[in-house]
């Protein structure tokens, strides 16, 4: 998790991270609240399966003092998706850290500029895993 | 209790107290939406439940996509059918992937509607049906 605030703040590292299931950080998102709301809405308004693309569900300040990881606090508000496949569930979770999200909705966000270093520019992560 | 946890309360209670969303008139729903962040990327909702998608693409193509749309009112959410999200790269999401994306209609403050993708993000209505 450092390193990703580390590359945040510094705007050194990739641009982009991807996260399989094993991967520590991976397991701290399973528990999240915002994956418990993707689950809960997931059964609530898909009866019959079927696929559910990155649908956003939103991180509150009031989540903060519960969270169980701190990989699950930086992430924040999320996109998801839930694909069942062969008796299986693929979970995708798709994240944007950027100052808006960071500052709870009160600062803009900026691009990471190409070629340059950007300080708290903008930087993605994917969370994937099957149950 | 320290003041300081008691101040602390009350900030994480402020910040949480978010607008409730109300549900939007379906009736307002169609209409042609642009991406706020990327200009080539469009929606266009019409009335008889169907929607299109369209991404310009810097090399000159097209990609577009027709389904269907719904919107539930418990939830106020519009759900737009086996949805595909384009961009400019090549990370194009691939036929096997595509799904219901559940988007919520919002009005912003100058009374446009907007269809969020994220925090930052939506699709803004900029035409009427």
């Amino acid at each position: 998790m450092k390193h990703l605030l580390a590359e945040f703040l510094s705007g050194e590292g990739p641009e982009r991270s991807l996260f399989y299931g094993s991967h520590p950080l991976t397991k701290g998102m399973k528990s999240s609240a915002v994956v418990k709301r993707a689950r809960e809405f997931y059964a609530a308004n898909y009866p019959n399966g079927g696929d559910m693309v990155r649908a956003h569900f939103d991180f509150y300040a009031t989540d903060v003092p519960f969270v169980g990881s701190d990989i699950e606090q930086f992430v924040g508000s999320a996109r998801v998706s839930i694909y069942p496949r062969d008796g299986l569930t693929v979970f995708v979770i798709d994240n944007t850290t950027g100052r808006y999200s960071g500052s709870f909705d009160t600062a803009k966000d900026i691009p990471r500029i190409p070629g340059q270093i950007t300080p708290m520019g903008n930087i993605y992560q994917r969370f994937i895993w099957i149950e | 209790m320290d003041s300081k946890y008691l101040i602390l309360i009350f900030v994480l209670l402020a910040c949480s107290f978010k607008q409730k969303e109300k549900p939007i008139d379906p009736e307002l729903l169609p209409g042609a939406y642009c991406h706020s962040h990327d200009k080539r990327d469009s929606i266009f909702v019409y009335p008889d439940k169907t929607y299109k998608h369209t991404y310009h693409r810097s090399d000159g193509t097209v990609m577009s996509q027709t389904n269907t749309w719904y919107y539930k009112s418990d939830i106020n959410d519009i759900f737009f059918e086996s949805f595909l999200f384009y961009n400019d790269g090549e990370n194009v999401e691939t036929e096997d992937y595509r799904g219901s994306w559940p988007a919520k209609p919002f009005v912003g403050e100058k009374g446009e509607i907007k269809l969020r993708y994220s925090e930052s993000v939506y699709y803004v209505k900029v035409q009427e049906k």
